[in-house]
């Protein structure tokens, strides 16, 4: 583990307006720090604010990079999370 | 000569000494056979030769028996799609990942119908626990809120329950994953389906992107290099990007669910290809600012499908609306705007129900059923609550409890930098939440 811990992977986190943040992290980082570290950076106060994705599946914020085999260089989409209920429609 | 040698000596070895006496006389045989063999110089012994030999003294023999062992096939039930038969051998104990072979929860619950039964049970479940203290975000206390194993909707991994106590109770606002989900399902419907259906359906993020794109188009005085068949609308175009895509030269209609945000609101558009019109199903007719809100986002859509399309060659694909001489096609350039046409009769929410997203996915199960004209329908909207939430539980249900998975459905991305789809990645299935499975026993 001593020498995989060495090993740093390189994500790149990409908004909806194609701004991107790169991330330089370890395989065994948790999701949600990154979340959060970019939540702040885009200065929003809660990272569930925005869903993330990778080939069309929401990233868990639980699992770390290495649990949800992210590769170097991978591109991840961050979008700002979406509800609707019609209530305020009636003008 | 060596080998029945070794294995004279390996049958003397083997057997154990209560046996000694037994095996002694059986390896004379042996011997003896071979010995005649040998001197007629004719052929290296057979095994038939070896009338004692077991089975498992010829699979411990052979090098190559060793290290494929047969092992026994059990089948396992008429639930799963490709790998019916789990390897048990006595050495490898390899777990084969069970498929999950109904596809979409649609599949067992056709025409709108749920059975009561499960609907009481899945009831039963979800209004358990439901927290009473007012003005929480979600239904249940933190500690109630999550459950295990974790239900995995293909675009969204689900562990809350208030996901679907929001389904359930009236009144709740649906959100993202909702819609998704839903969406991803009838996409999988559509695939699978025995005959391949003539519809596609796409995430809500579409829109985003879509309303992303026209603000930079509009800003670079419609320059056209922004519109690249790389950039994400043109990977949904060619059935990239989302889970199970199809892609859209392959169908006649695509759904596209719409969120206003500042309108907190849902819609649905459909894009009839073959019309060339853009249809929109919109659940809850308003004032003028709404109105004018929808007429945005749709116009938005009218302007940049077709210019997304002319850069995907997708018209290249798609001869025949060119070749029937469809009215819609002949006398317009590709890349002019799409038509647009508001249905005028589709089903109303009620008031302050919040219930647009319900109506939406409706809309588009009744699209996907063949059904365009909806004026005449009734929609019972708490019982289509209850029912999606129905069978999308029970559907999971049944998947975790029997470990299974549903197979990746990854489009992968097209790398733009390397200029052609990247082959989809090793899929590395999470199974570490899934029920340790079940010993599965030898018939």
């Amino acid at each position: 583990m001593a020498e995989g811990s060495r090993k740093f992977i390189k994500l790149k986190i990409k908004a909806q307006d194609d701004t991107i943040l790169h991330f330089k992290v370890n395989p065994s980082t948790i999701m949600k720090d990154i979340f959060m570290s970019y939540s702040s950076k885009k200065q929003m106060m809660n990272y569930k604010v925005f869903r993330f994705f990778f080939d069309g599946k929401r990233l868990s914020p639980k699992k770390t990079v290495n649990e949800l085999g992210l590769k170097n260089g991978d591109e991840i989409d961050a979008m700002i999370h979406q509800d609707g209920g019609g209530s305020a429609c009636n003008y | 000569m060596d080998q029945p040698v070794s294995m004279r000596e390996y049958v003397h070895t083997s057997n154990t000494d209560d046996e000694a006496q037994k095996s002694n006389d059986q390896t004379i045989g042996v011997v003896f056979n071979a010995d005649i063999h040998g001197s007629s110089n004719s052929k290296s012994p057979t095994l038939d030769d070896y009338s004692d030999f077991t089975m498992t003294c010829i699979v411990a023999l052979d090098p190559i028996l060793m290290l494929i062992q047969p092992g026994c096939a059990t089948k396992i039930g008429t639930q799963y799609d490709v790998s019916v038969y789990s390897i048990v051998g006595k050495r490898y104990k390899r777990r084969v990942n069970i498929l999950f072979r109904i596809k979409h929860p649609f599949e067992r619950h056709n025409r709108f119908q749920v059975a009561t039964e499960l609907i009481d049970e899945f009831n039963k479940w979800v209004f358990k626990d439901v927290s009473s203290r007012r003005g929480r975000k979600s239904a249940y206390s933190k500690l109630k809120d999550s459950f295990e194993p974790q239900m995995d909707f293909g675009v969204v991994k689900v562990a809350e329950k208030d996901f679907f106590n929001i389904m359930v109770k009236p009144g709740r606002p649906w959100e993202d994953g909702h819609v998704n989900t839903i969406m991803y399902y009838l996409r999988k419907k559509a695939k699978y389906y025995p005959i391949p259906l003539s519809y596609s359906t796409i995430d809500c993020w579409f829109m985003t992107w879509v309303d992303n794109i026209e603000k930079q188009w509009r800003k670079s005085n419609c320059d056209m290099r922004s519109i690249s068949p790389n950039h994400d609308i043109g990977q949904c175009i060619r059935a990239f990007k989302l889970l199970a895509n199809i892609p859209w030269d392959n169908v006649d209609n695509v759904i596209i669910p719409v969120n206003i945000s500042e309108k907190f609101h849902w819609f649905l558009v459909v894009f009839r290809i073959k019309l060339r019109c853009l249809h929109v199903y919109d659940s809850m007719k308003g004032g003028s600012v709404h109105t004018k809100k929808v007429n945005e986002a749709v116009g938005k859509l009218a302007t940049m499908i077709p210019l997304f399309l002319t850069s995907t060659e997708f018209y290249g694909k798609k001869l025949d609306l060119y070749a029937n001489k469809l009215p819609k096609y002949v006398h317009k350039s590709q890349s002019d705007p799409l038509d647009i046409k508001h249905m005028m009769y589709a089903p109303q929410q009620e008031d302050i129900s919040n219930d647009c997203g319900l109506y939406t996915c409706l809309f588009a199960e009744y699209i996907s059923n063949d059904v365009f004209d909806m004026h005449s329908i009734d929609i019972d909207a708490k019982y289509h609550r209850q029912r999606y939430a129905t069978i999308l539980w029970h559907y999971e249900k049944t998947k975790n409890k029997d470990g299974a998975i549903s197979e990746s459905e990854v489009t992968a991305t097209v790398a733009s930098k390397f200029g052609g789809p990247r082959i989809a990645k090793e899929h590395i299935p999470d199974t570490t939440n899934y029920p340790t499975p079940r010993q599965r026993t030898r018939n």
